[in-house]
């Protein structure tokens, strides 16, 4: 009997090492055993509980849905699960921080002590607050960074509706400048017009002062036509879209080249162009980009010099590279990203005429083409001059010509 | 030897009492009404498990499985298809379905629901028997039918018993098809009982 005594003690001593809360209950309810860890949890020590009736101190247990699945264990049924994820805990347990423990509980019914034919429930109760935490905390966090998910999605939504917001309205206004600059040429034609009438019929019964108005009138009205048409040159860059196609540049060069000859010939000007590649390019655009290009080389020169232009291409991995340069009078560093604005002239019209369009019309191709241009200008003593670069987009399927021979065309 | 008609019948009846004990049970915790088929019964053989299944063999399934031991031994399984497994859970837990919450808790959750499930029938099995059974804790595991077969499943001539039943709950749009699979050992003596226990409800 000792024996047995000493054996029993010790388990006793088993279970309240355990960390688990266990209680067993006889089917009445009535609370047969309490270990150490719920005194801990519950501050009601075994002395107090043992004996009484545990859904009088803990409630839950008369519940519906806890007394029937109780019922299935004193009757020796097969072991119930309370997880955490479904239950409050049966036996509530507040932590130092004021919040509740966690419990998952397995009720497993095992043979009355002084009865074979009843059972008793043996309730074993595992602290999981901390993985409840754990797994509460990361479910904050991943919900924060959904949130911020979402947050950027709507940023970049709005950025996209911003984006085509701002396309169709820059569709709009090359709309507007181009049937503004279109309809602005009749009524202007008119006023030109009338003021070449009264300057033949009049002039004679004008006094100087009355000449002189008339004749910046007319001159007023003669650069508002070049500006319109410049704007109107530019608006139909962008407006008057055609298929690319496969040009011969040497070709479209010669062309330009035919066009300047007298101004070639004229100033004397040594212009020197590399063998071209064929590229797919709007053929019309590319002719206006290298004319606007080698006449501004040609134009913007001292007088004492004679002009040399040399136009070439390199190739590189996804795109071919021009340059045009000239020995020109050049252009301050500040401006040179300037130069390609609509209307921006460095110089009086007196000095350089022209609409100060020229470059703006030639970055508008070639970003249609899906290129950069850019300009640099040297200022050395003996050695000025500008040289506008610009990229083309290659295709594939273009021939690859020989780019080793430089000649001297402009004399073609 | 395989069930008769009258023992087909019998755990009919026996396993029908356990869906009615679970039903009560899952109602009171879905605080919603559970409806129930009447189970189908079969003797089968782990070869042809497949055959009977409305699931492919490469879909995840949630099973609970509880051993048992006493007068008969083997073990019990129990099935639910990924999408059931997930609604119930939803409306126990009110995470939606499909997120990764409810995926974390379709353990813990589905290995209660599981075990209200397979005691409800456990419990009505063992009255039939008697004698004190002794049971494993449930266990939840997620997988694959193959992988289900291969591992719980020792050969392929392994004879088990089939119960499948369909339960839905109108209110929360939950329709899933429950299965169990009983592998009892020594069969003689599981069917002796059941006649014992249809002279019994006779009488």
């Amino acid at each position: 009997m000792k024996m047995l005594e000493m054996i029993d003690t010790n388990f006793d001593k088993v279970l309240d090492s355990i960390p688990l809360g266990l209680m067993k209950l006889r089917d009445d309810y009535t609370v047969i055993f309490w270990n150490r860890m719920l005194e801990e949890w519950t501050n009601i020590s075994r002395e107090n509980i043992i004996g009484k009736k545990i859904n009088t101190v803990f409630p839950a247990f008369s519940e519906v849905q806890y007394s029937v699945r109780f019922q299935n264990i004193f009757s020796g049924g097969p072991p119930a699960i309370f997880s955490s994820q479904l239950h409050e805990p049966l036996v509530p347990s507040v932590l130092r921080d004021g919040t509740m423990r966690s419990q998952h509980t397995i009720v497993t019914s095992i043979p009355a002590e002084n009865d074979n034919n009843k059972f008793d429930a043996l309730l074993s109760m595992q602290d999981v607050t901390e993985l409840t935490t754990q797994v509460n905390d990361y479910r904050k966090m991943r919900d924060q960074a959904e949130e911020e998910v979402k947050e950027r999605e709507k940023i970049e939504k709005r950025l996209r509706v911003n984006s085509e917001e701002l396309k169709r309205s820059n569709e709009e206004l090359a709309q507007f400048a181009y049937v503004a600059s279109h309809d602005l040429q009749e009524p202007l034609r008119m006023v030109s017009g009338y003021l070449t009438l009264i300057k033949k019929r009049y002039n004679d019964k004008l006094d100087d002062a009355g000449k002189e108005f008339i004749h910046f009138a007319v001159d007023g009205a003669e650069r508002m036509r070049n500006l319109i048409q410049a704007l109107l040159s530019y608006s139909r860059v962008s407006s008057n879209k055609r298929p690319l196609e496969e040009t011969d540049l040497n070709v479209v060069v010669d062309n330009v080249l035919r066009g300047l000859k007298n101004r070639i010939e004229e100033t004397d000007a040594d212009v020197k162009i590399e063998k071209f590649p064929v590229v797919e390019v709007d053929k019309v655009q590319m002719e206006q980009l290298f004319q606007n290009l080698i006449t501004n080389a040609l134009k913007f020169q001292r007088e004492d010099t004679t002009p040399q232009v040399i136009v070439t291409v390199k190739e590189q991995d996804d795109f071919w590279e021009f340059a045009v340069a000239d020995n020109g009078i050049g252009i301050q560093p500040d401006c040179e990203s300037r130069i390609f604005e609509m209307f921006q002239r460095l110089h009086s019209s007196d000095e350089f005429p022209g609409a100060g369009m020229g470059l703006a019309i030639c970055k508008k191709i070639v970003e249609l083409h899906k290129g950069k241009i850019h300009a640099t200008s040297r200022h050395g003593e003996t050695d000025t001059g500008t040289t506008i670069s610009f990229t083309i987009s290659k295709n594939k399927k273009h021939s690859n010509p020989s780019l080793a021979g430089t000649k001297q065309r402009a004399d073609d | 030897m395989p069930m008769t008609s009258s023992q087909i019948d019998t755990l009919r009846e026996i396993v029908n009492i356990g869906f009615g004990r679970m039903a009560g049970v899952l109602n009171n915790m879905l605080k919603a009404e559970i409806q129930l088929k009447v189970p189908i019964i079969k003797e089968i053989t782990a070869a042809r498990i497949a055959d009977y299944m409305t699931f492919s063999n490469d879909e995840d399934l949630s099973s609970v499985k509880l051993d048992f031991s006493g007068k008969i031994a083997g073990k019990t399984l129990l099935l639910f298809p990924g999408i059931g497994a997930q609604k119930i859970v939803s409306a126990l837990t009110g995470e939606k379905v499909g997120t990764r919450d409810l995926l974390a808790m379709q353990g813990g959750a589905l290995a209660e629901v599981g075990s209200i499930v397979i005691n409800g029938i456990m419990t009505s099995l063992g009255g039939t028997l008697n004698g004190r059974m002794r049971y494993s804790l449930p266990s939840y595991s997620k997988r694959n039918l193959d992988d289900i077969i291969e591992t719980d499943f020792g050969t392929p001539s392994e004879s088990l018993i089939l119960a499948q039943a369909f339960l839905w709950v109108e209110q929360l749009d939950i329709k899933v098809e429950v299965t169990l699979m009983f592998l009892i050992s020594p069969l003689d003596v599981f069917y002796d009982s059941l006649n014992k226990y249809l002279k019994k409800v006779m009488v």
